[in-house]
């Protein structure tokens, strides 16, 4: 049976929106049986006003028809402003399965996130960034948002370089309020300065997400034979053979890895290593976690 | 170093396609974006390294797979003598391999270039050293002939020995013999050079080609007349060693029967080794005795020439012997008792037979006269005594067998021949009748006056001797004559006329003295010297047992006890030099050396009449009476010996003995052909006439010109055993021949034996035709390395796979777990 949210699933669905709809939807639903069942974000309820209530929670509208004391609990409390932050580098564009590309998935991942996340009000902003810091919507709460975000995303064409570090710095200059950055990228680049920029953000106040997205070719290196692989970003070209530097590879990829989780869990980063072969429910349970820990 | 197959080296060649398919192959990379470059580049540069190194010995171990199967198939094999160098060569290549991959590792894992190098300079170094040694040993050594397709001088002996006969499974050992000789045959190219031996005393020599070596091998047959096993070996390894040919080999294909291999040779093991190069001997022994063997001894027959009408016993021992080793018996075996039935069969008198009818001998029918039953068990034996029936005059022959087959039936047949004659006239001369009547009775034990007798005896006193015709008697017996009548003319000339004589010397002759001091010396007896008297008695010993006379006495168990019959007087006789014309053999002498019993010999007459026999005992006999009676105690109490000796003395000299008409295989015989010139010829002159002879084992009869006057025929070599038959006109006789009992001993000798013979170490031992290594015989032995390079060829195989496994093992694992766990809360 085919899992409904995989990403080859969800590619047949043309329409950004409704993918983020099916992918929150089956997420939801899944949640009935996850181990977080009864935790939601969007909970508002009445209760009979009890000796020791604070007076000012009293519904006086509720009063005013029932004629009964009733007071109303977490209304607007929690407003937590999300920023989608979007590689659009050339290395992002690639898929070795031609199904999916990183782009596409990360896109379909952001897509997700803030359909979620405008159903429960939160102000959700889009950035994308390659060399220099790209697009910006504003956060906002508004009923529009969701469609503005989607068009947004689904206008997005990877092409060029990308400097992590120097637009993550610049971002973290940019947020006044407390935010929580969820940055979808590849970070080929310098672990180090990436982790730098990210220590700003994290100065900064914000809460920050990584979503470390590969290709499944990236991560497995299904290649044999003689191959001459070329960077899309920077043309360099190498000639190898494939199986005989697999476990070579491999072994850099891990460490690659392990050098961004080590650098996150120091600032308390949430750091999510994805390939295109993954379900899309991984990454949003981490946005979930991240938003439990918070409150 | 040579290869068997040498053409198959040419397989090397192959070794060069996996670097042409390495260097064909080599072609553009496809190319493919990726974005993780990064790292790939990182560890680039080390990873390249290991992996040509990793490559280069794929490739290598890919090409050395390759050559050492073609090295396989090509069969190599190196000088045994050198095969210590050889190893010192291998292991000094071991070593450059080894450097070489302690290279290889060093230069993979990025240590020291210069050690690198250093390790990689020590490998070519030492891989050279090994190719150059390789290569001068290989020049510098023998050239080896291990090609299976040369040829081969090769001398094959085929034992057809007697005990060759032996059947096991239904096929006799010779059969088996020659089966594996025709299989060596096969292998054998046509240019090689054969010799097939067997036991005959036919000169060795090589066969013309492989067809005629095929031919000579089908026809052998096992023989009973054989060559002495040394002499053939020797003969085949002279010959062989006459070939120019490299590879001489020796094949001895025999059944290790104790009576080929018993008589030690003692030049065979310098033969073998040789001056210059050694020969192979290869003996080959297929099948080992299994089984019961009935056997019969040599019949003895009591009287070959028995007189007419007259029953005559023949004793003969049945033996049962179980052959082969302890293992191969069961116990049941070696205890069970079998009852053996003995038949004795006489061919049937038939003057038109044999003949050779339609290529075919038709002899006479045989019928069996007597039969009688003996229970064995194995390692026994059992004298029995069969009858041969009373029979007419004439030469009869007879087989005595055992009923029923067995695994060894050659000696399961035995044959006789009995001569039957009329009474043979004998005249006994004596002073004393009583004295006569005693000989007269010793000659003719079944009564001397009966129809049945041996002899027709007159006896007469010395004073009608004069009045005698001798010429009416085949033989004349002087007891205690005068020595005139030894003298007498008359007697002189009967005895050169062939009449027969035994003198007893005693009292009659009167002491020489000096004026007579040649007192008697004639032509018939030797010169009296003097009387001896020996109060003490000394006795009769034998000194030449062969002869007819004293050849019964042979047999006697314990021997004959002459020492109880005491002669106490006999006369000395001067026995003239061997240059004389008359010849004395004599036959016994007394303690003090003197002559007792003599045979005198006389030279052929000019008118080639043969003369009589003349025996002369140098003491009177019986010696009962008077005088005479002091002299000795032969005719004493119990005197069988006295009394069997004159019976023999009567024979010989009357000319019953025909002790040739039963003999045994291998020998000359000679068969007296007068006695049927007197019963057929009637005093007629005889012409020169042919006989023809003919045998039971040969479907030809073999023609023989005789002279008239000859009174015998030498047939000069007795090949076979069975009864022969002589045929002429007015002639019919023949003889009988058996083997030998100790040439068919159906016991397999020990290996040690072997090596006394041949020399431990000079020979290789074989059971079948495929266990022979031709290449044995080469002057330099070959060491196949076959084995070793099919190892290596598979050792190599086995690396390449796990190399290339490694190489190439399947890149789409499964992503671990892990990556996933880590991901989610703990």
């Amino acid at each position: 049976m085919v899992n409904s949210l995989s990403p080859e699933s969800l590619q047949q669905i043309q329409r950004l929106d409704l993918r983020a709809r099916m992918v929150v939807r089956g997420f939801l639903q899944g949640l009935h049986a996850s181990p977080y069942q009864g935790f939601s974000v969007q909970f508002s309820e009445h209760r009979r006003y009890n000796r020791g209530d604070d007076p000012k929670l009293i519904d006086w509208l509720v009063y005013a028809k029932t004629d009964k004391y009733y007071i109303k609990r977490f209304e607007s409390e929690t407003n937590l402003t999300g920023y989608l932050v979007m590689d659009l580098s050339g290395s992002m564009g690639f898929t070795h399965r031609q199904t999916m590309t990183k782009f596409e998935y990360a896109t379909c991942l952001a897509a997700s996130l803030t359909y979620l996340m405008t159903m429960q009000q939160d102000p959700v902003g889009l950035m994308t960034f390659t060399e220099k810091l790209q697009a910006i919507l504003p956060a906002r709460s508004r009923r529009g948002q969701l469609g503005d975000v989607l068009a947004g995303l689904s206008k997005l064409k990877p092409a060029g370089t990308a400097n992590i570090g120097k637009c993550v710095t610049q971002i973290a200059s940019m947020l006044r309020h407390h935010s929580l950055v969820m940055i979808f990228s590849d970070l080929l680049t310098d672990p180090e300065d990436v982790i730098a920029s990210l220590a700003r953000l994290r100065h900064g106040g914000h809460d920050v997400i990584l979503f470390h997205v590969m290709d499944e070719a990236e991560v497995h290196f299904p290649y044999t034979g003689n191959v001459r692989f070329e960077d899309p970003e920077t043309g360099t070209a190498v000639s190898v053979d494939a199986a005989g530097f697999r476990d070579d590879y491999l072994a850099q990829v891990e460490a690659f890895r392990e050098a961004y989780r080590d650098g996150c869990n120091r600032l308390r980063i949430d750091y999510v290593p994805l390939d295109t072969s993954m379900p899309f429910d991984t990454a949003l349970t981490e946005y979930l976690i991240q938003r439990q820990n918070r409150f | 170093m040579s290869f068997l197959n040498a053409t198959l080296i040419f397989g090397l060649v192959a070794a060069a396609i996996p670097l042409v398919l390495h260097l064909m192959s080599k072609r553009e990379p496809k190319s493919l974006p990726f974005p993780a470059v990064r790292f790939l580049t990182s560890s680039y540069q080390s990873n390249r390294s290991r992996l040509q190194v990793r490559h280069w010995w794929l490739l290598a171990m890919r090409m050395l797979a390759i050559a050492a199967v073609a090295v396989t198939l090509a069969r190599p094999a190196i000088a045994r003598n050198l095969s210590t160098t050889w190893l010192s060569i291998g292991i000094v290549a071991a070593l450059a391999t080894a450097l070489l991959v302690m290279s290889a590792i060093t230069y993979s894992t990025g240590q020291s270039k210069k050690l690198s190098l250093g390790l990689l300079a020590a490998s070519i170094a030492a891989f050279v050293v090994s190719l150059g040694w390789g290569g001068v040993t290989a020049a510098r050594g023998p050239t080896l002939n291990v090609d299976a397709q040369a040829p081969i001088a090769m001398a094959i002996i085929i034992d057809n020995s007697p005990t060759s006969a032996w059947a096991q499974d239904s096929q006799s050992f010779l059969q088996h013999h020659k089966t594996i000789a025709m299989e060596l045959l096969s292998r054998l190219t046509p240019s090689s050079r054969i010799a097939i031996i067997d036991r005959s005393p036919e000169p060795a020599s090589f066969s013309i080609d492989l067809s005629s070596a095929m031919a000579k091998v089908e026809s052998l047959a096992s023989r009973d007349v054989v060559a002495p096993m040394a002499s053939r070996i020797n003969a085949a390894l002279r010959l062989v060693r006459t070939s120019e040919l490299e590879n001489r080999q020796v094949l001895i294909i025999t059944d290790l029967a104790e009576s080929t291999w018993t008589q030690q040779p003692e030049s065979l093991q310098n033969s073998i080794k040789g001056a210059e190069s050694p020969i192979a001997v290869t003996v080959i022994n297929p099948l080992e005795f299994r089984g019961l063997n009935r056997r019969l001894d040599i019949p003895k027959v009591a009287d070959q020439t028995p007189p007419l009408q007259t029953p005559t016993p023949v004793s003969i021992t049945a033996s049962m012997d179980a052959v082969g080793s302890e293992d191969m018996l069961s116990e049941s075996t070696e205890t069970m008792e079998v009852s053996v039935t003995i038949e004795m069969l006489i061919y049937e008198t038939d003057s038109s037979l044999p003949v050779i009818r339609n290529g075919e001998l038709v002899v006479p029918k045989t019928e069996s006269v007597d039969r009688t039953n003996v229970r064995l068990s194995p390692g026994q034996s059992s004298e029995i005594v069969l009858r041969i029936p009373p029979l007419d005059e004439g030469t009869h022959h007879g087989l005595i067998r055992i009923v029923g087959d067995d695994a060894f039936s050659t000696d399961n047949e035995r044959y006789f021949t009995v001569n039957v004659r009329p009474a043979t006239p004998l005249l006994i001369v004596g002073a004393d009748p009583e004295e006569s009547f005693w000989i007269a009775n010793a000659a003719a034990p079944y009564g001397w006056d009966s129809s049945n007798s041996e002899f027709k005896i007159d006896i007469i006193s010395e004073r009608d001797f004069l009045a005698a015709r001798l010429d009416d008697y085949a033989a004349v017996v002087l007891l205690d004559p005068p020595a005139d009548t030894l003298l007498e003319p008359m007697l002189v000339d009967y005895v050169k006329r062939g009449g027969g004589l035994f003198v007893c010397l005693g009292p009659a002759i009167k002491e020489p003295t000096r004026d007579e001091p040649n007192s008697a010396g004639s032509l018939l007896v030797p010169r009296f010297v003097r009387s001896w008297r020996v109060p003490e008695g000394t006795f009769l010993q034998s000194v030449r047992s062969t002869h007819p006379v004293l050849s019964p006495f042979d047999v006697v168990t314990g021997g004959v006890p002459w020492n109880q019959y005491l002669v106490t007087q006999y006369w000395q006789l001067d026995v003239p030099d061997k240059d004389a014309p008359e010849r004395d053999i004599v036959l016994m002498k007394y303690e003090s050396g003197h002559v007792a019993l003599l045979e005198r010999q006389f030279a052929m007459a000019n008118d080639g009449v043969a003369p009589g026999r003349c025996v002369i005992l140098t003491t009177p006999l019986p010696a009962l009476n008077g005088s005479a009676g002091k002299w000795n105690r032969l005719f004493g109490s119990d005197a069988w010996p006295a009394v069997a000796l004159v019976g023999q003395i009567a024979g010989y000299i009357s000319g019953r003995d025909s002790a040739a008409s039963t003999t045994t295989v291998g020998k000359p015989n000679v068969v007296p052909l007068n006695l049927v010139k007197a019963a057929t010829d009637n005093g007629a002159e005889r012409s020169n006439s042919r006989i023809q002879l003919f045998s039971t084992n040969s479907a030809q009869a073999v023609p023989i010109d005789v002279n008239a006057s000859a009174d015998s025929v030498i047939i000069p070599e007795v090949s076979h055993r069975g009864t022969y038959w002589l045929r002429g006109t007015d002639l019919a006789t023949g003889f009988s021949a058996n083997l030998t009992e100790d040439a068919a001993i159906t016991r397999r000798i020990s290996p040690s034996k072997l090596d006394e013979w041949l020399g431990a170490g000079n020979y290789a031992l074989a059971e079948t035709a495929s266990d022979i290594d031709f290449s044995r015989g080469t002057q330099t032995q070959s060491v196949l390395l076959q084995s070793p390079a099919m190892l290596l060829a598979l050792a190599v195989f086995l690396l390449e796979q796990v190399l290339s496994n490694r190489f190439y093992r399947s890149s789409l694992t499964k992503p671990s777990n892990s990556t996933r766990k880590g991901m989610l809360p703990a």
